[in-house]
């Protein structure tokens, strides 16, 4: 007997999109339930003061290769201590080197460390981050810096600024959230203010 | 074809789309458009106002006069009219807010100040927040006085402003006019609201009551 056409029709939709939406379930990463938004304020810096207080000054573009994980040794979150040390999300994130301006190699790979992500199921929003996009080449300024954690400090490739550091490129130039811009002809002379 | 071809066609799309369920995963949290949450509502709290939120300064500040400021900080946003009030306090019970002054390590060590609010989604609602001041902004010194601060000082009414701005759950602006552009300079003052700041606020919160 052969069976309705319609009725096959239905059954099979249910069967598909109800196995789907059970396999969504279960293979989707855990959607956060907590949500910190981290809002620093700063003043804004000039081209010539991120230069100066640059350790390292490049071209650089994302790999795509990041890790997000709490700032504790075990990866777990921690409660607040006395001295000013927080618990935080911190972002590791790597690039390629195309163009060495101070204290890079071309073609090296460097990781920066920054604030922000999702560890299971706490979100953390640090407003004036990078939003890294593959593809996009980022004039980069750089220091290390001692990253607060539960055991003490790590010391970390960070962007100088909260983010005023890393200006993303188009053809012609380099500009940050504060309207700092570069044209890439001048890419040269950045090494000059950063060490007079 | 086949006799079942359209319910084939049927099933076929009905996988397209399972697929796309499937590697889509569910909806995920838009948590950078975080000016849809606002602090809870309590009713009947208040004679005048729903949402009263008391803000404890904790721990040692330099002068009386620095919370003085950051205090009218706060009235500049409770005198727009909507329905919220924040009241500065030095006692630390049934607050909702820290306000603290202390050294800001990496990565709020150049910062004037850094907001924080925290949410559960579900509620959608604003549970607590702080605002820490640096004790060591960058090279530079606070003015807490009402005139006009020097060259190389932060004013502490106008950053004031700006976190609390944060605090009610104002995301950073895009133009240098508002109180809510995130950059503010050594020497500068910036402490009336736009209608772009009054705006976000009045799209939040109703009008008081």
């Amino acid at each position: 007997m052969a069976l309705p056409r319609r009725a096959v029709a239905t059954a099979s939709t249910l069967i598909i999109l109800g196995g789907a939406i059970l396999l969504s379930t279960a293979v989707a990463p855990e959607r956060p339930t907590r949500v910190i938004s981290m809002a620093p304020d700063t003043r804004a810096y000039s081209l010539q003061e991120l230069a100066k207080n640059a350790a390292a000054i490049g071209v650089v573009v994302p790999t795509g290769k990041s890790q997000v994980h709490w700032n504790s040794a075990k990866g777990e979150e921690w409660v607040a201590l006395p001295n000013g040390r927080n618990p935080m999300i911190y972002r590791d994130d790597e690039f390629t080197v195309v163009e060495a301006i101070l204290g890079l190699r071309q073609g090296q790979s460097i990781t920066v460390r920054g604030v922000g992500g999702t560890v299971r199921d706490v979100h953390m929003d640090y407003e004036g981050q990078i939003d890294w996009q593959l593809g996009i080449q980022y004039l980069v300024f750089l220091r290390e810096e001692d990253t607060p954690t539960l055991e003490g400090f790590e010391r970390a490739w960070t962007v100088e600024i909260i983010g005023q550091g890393a200006l993303p490129g188009d053809e012609e130039r380099f500009t940050n959230a504060a309207g700092v811009k570069v044209n890439r002809s001048d890419l040269s002379e950045l090494a000059t203010v950063a060490a007079p | 074809m086949p006799r079942y071809a359209p319910s084939i066609r049927h099933a076929l799309l009905s996988a397209a789309v399972a697929i796309a369920i499937v590697a889509g995963g569910p909806l995920q949290t838009t948590a950078r458009d975080n000016t849809d949450q606002k602090w809870k509502a309590y009713p009947n709290c208040c004679p005048t106002i729903n949402r009263y939120i008391r803000a404890w300064f904790s721990g040692s500040f330099p002068s009386t006069a620095f919370k003085d400021r950051v205090t009218d900080g706060a009235s500049r946003w409770n005198n727009v009219g909507r329905d919220f009030k924040f009241v500065t306090t030095g006692s630390s019970s049934n607050h909702q807010m820290v306000i603290d002054y202390k050294d800001l390590l990496w990565p709020n060590g150049d910062a004037w100040a850094i907001e924080t609010n925290v949410k559960f989604l579900g509620g959608g609602e604003i549970q607590s927040a702080s605002i820490s001041f640096n004790s060591t902004p960058g090279g530079s010194s606070w003015y807490t006085g009402t005139g006009t601060p020097g060259a190389t000082q932060g004013d502490v009414t106008s950053i004031a402003t700006h976190e609390w701005g944060h605090a009610v759950a104002l995301k950073h602006s895009q133009y240098s006019a508002d109180e809510m552009w995130p950059y503010i300079n050594p020497g500068q003052i910036k402490d009336l609201l736009t209608l772009h700041d009054k705006d976000g606020i009045k799209w939040l919160y109703p009008v008081a009551p």
